[in-house]
């Protein structure tokens, strides 16, 4: 596939998702939680409800359409969290003193070895479950990840040529920090952080399918997937549809990482 | 003498099991302290509801020690790690050590039986897709996007409603023999041999193109008869690597799968205990694999040292 239609593909994903998240009755018909018995259970095609309805008769269709704001909730706000929280870490390690970075460069490496869904578990077990501290436990297990690549750009780059000669020509730290450093070190920030957003909306669609996310009767795709496990052999296109809708949102953030790497370079 | 201890392979893997055992341990700890509600409170909440009295109450919290200074909470914890000892379960009134000893065993065959898979897939497709030029050019970047978008525990209602109840070939849930173990090792493997096949297929092409191959080839021996006895030896080296590193996805895959598939293992009880807030038992989960990644991930440096010792130690 070439670059360009690739790239394509990916920014209508996203444009899609954003509608979705944004204006979701724009594109869906029916309320995605009012229960509707006498139509549980529609197979696909069925008029007016083209993917069939789950088993509390709720349009299948539109609570895809309403499940795309929770998961760009998940996935930017845990991003977020992993970001600035990383960034700062990596901030303090890369231009603070050798012990300092020795210190905190040892903790990554050490916060590096647990698993991060476990780490997310952990944080859930004293939390409890629901919508937000899953995102908080998902944005604080990724604070390592960002935290160990932002500390290597910064010392990458604070002894690369251009910052020597530009202290050699009398810039002061303030301004090579400001001007120089910093700009340079978020590049491949920016390209981990497009992907983590992918990442975070899978593991949040993991916890909530493992029953640790949102509470029914949330339009969720992981609950969705949880609720269409019993349906399996009977209306397989119940766990289908969920679970497509999390790959593209996951594959378009791919995408827009590797353009964003590509850019950068 | 003692430089030699020093730098001996086992001595600096003791060192880094200590600091991970020494920095879990904490952090287990300051989660545990960190959260609203003691430890102590949700101990005795949780018993509360079989009528217990204020008397046992105190007794209770003077036996876990809760009525000590946090310091000296924090010593006897993290010293009651070191020795092995990670506390009693809440909910099952055992050992942790003991519980997690009783679940490993299917865990392990689920992690062996996946990263086996993915090893023999990965080569398998590497091998025979070497010589398609843009074939095998797509297949790459369209893996490259696919295996890290799909979410596993989808794969496996995938599998399960295709190859298990479409086609009746597999069952469903269990743990009885090996049959069973294909459908939850798959829903692991698949990711990791697409992970793997982006690795191997330009080492592989890398290697076809180098002398000693070309002499090989020259001296009558079959294009994959040469593949698989030079160039691969040379190419799985990364792989090796790569798949000590997968061992915390196989873990929070145990989590994933076990619960698919309704396997027994250390993945379930994980579940388990956070759903009902069994604290030590899921902090002794996360000290244990902490533990065990860097176990896994200095004996594998160690090892590719050994095979091919031009690589310098990092």
């Amino acid at each position: 596939m070439s670059q360009k239609k690739l790239l394509l593909i990916g920014g209508a994903i996203w444009a899609l998702l954003l509608l979705a998240a944004l204006w979701p009755q724009l594109i869906a018909g029916y309320d995605p939680i009012q229960s509707n018995p006498l139509r549980a259970l529609k197979p696909l095609g069925t008029e007016g409800h083209w993917l069939g309805t789950d088993y509390l008769g709720r349009d299948v269709w539109s609570r895809l359409v309403h499940g795309a704001r929770p998961a760009m909730l998940m996935g930017l706000g845990a991003t977020a969290i992993a970001l600035v929280g990383g960034v700062l870490l990596g901030l303090i390690a890369g231009l603070g003193g050798k012990r300092l970075d020795t210190f905190l460069n040892g903790a990554f490496d050490v916060l590096f070895a647990f698993p991060d869904l476990l780490l997310a578990l952990l944080m859930i077990t004293m939390l409890g479950a629901g919508n937000f501290n899953a995102l908080l436990a998902i944005g604080i297990s990724g604070i390592p990840t960002f935290a160990r690549l932002m500390r290597g750009e910064i010392r990458r780059i604070r002894n690369s040529e251009f910052v020597m000669s530009s202290t050699a020509l009398g810039v002061s730290r303030r301004a090579n920090i400001l001007r120089h450093i910093l700009p340079n070190a978020l590049g491949p920030v920016v390209v981990l952080a497009s992907l983590f957003v992918g990442r975070a909306i899978t593991y949040g669609a993991s916890l909530s399918f493992l029953g640790l996310g949102p509470a029914r009767p949330t339009p969720e795709w992981g609950l969705m997937l949880a609720d269409a496990q019993l349906y399996l052999s009977m209306m397989p296109w119940l766990a289908i549809f969920p679970g497509i809708a999390i790959t593209l949102s996951a594959a378009a953030s791919v995408i827009l990482a590797r353009a964003l790497r590509r850019t950068a370079e | 003498m003692l430089r030699t201890i020093r730098e001996s392979f086992l001595f600096s893997l003791f060192l880094k099991v200590v600091i991970v055992t020494w920095a879990a341990s904490t952090i287990t700890f300051i989660v545990m302290h960190a959260t609203p509600g003691t430890y102590a409170d949700i101990l005795t909440s949780d018993l509360s509801q079989y009528g217990i009295s204020p008397e046992r109450r105190q007794e209770i919290i003077a036996a876990y020690g809760f009525d000590r200074p946090v310091w000296q909470q924090y010593l006897l914890y993290v010293g009651n790690v070191f020795r092995g000892d990670l506390g009693m379960s809440y909910a099952q009134s055992q050992p942790v050590g003991q519980i997690i000893a009783g679940q490993i065993g299917p865990t392990m065959e689920l992690a062996f039986a996946s990263i086996g898979l993915a090893l023999v897939t990965a080569v398998a497709v590497a091998v025979v897709t070497v010589r398609a030029g843009w074939f095998g050019q797509g297949l790459t970047s369209v893996l490259e996007v696919v295996v890290v978008s799909v979410p596993s525990f989808w794969l496996g209602l995938v599998l399960l409603t295709t190859l298990s109840f479409g086609l009746g070939w597999f069952p469903a849930s269990g743990s009885q023999g090996l049959w069973s173990l294909v459908l939850p090792a798959a829903t692991l493997a698949i990711p990791m041999a697409g992970t793997f096949v982006q690795i191997l297929r330009p080492e592989l092409q890398n290697e076809v193109q180098a002398p000693y191959f070309i002499t090989a080839r020259a001296r009558g021996r079959r294009y994959y008869s040469a593949v698989l006895r030079h160039a691969l030896t040379h190419a799985m080296l990364p792989i090796l690597t790569l798949s000590a590193s997968y061992f915390a996805f196989l873990v929070s895959g145990a989590v994933i799968v076990e619960n698919l598939f309704g396997r027994p293992g250390v993945g379930r009880i994980m579940l388990n205990a956070v759903v009902i807030k069994d604290v030590p038992l899921v902090s002794g989960i996360v000290i244990l694999s902490a533990v065990a990644f860097v176990v896994i991930n200095q004996s594998v440096d160690r090892l590719i040292l050994w095979i091919d010792p031009r690589i310098e130690k990092r």
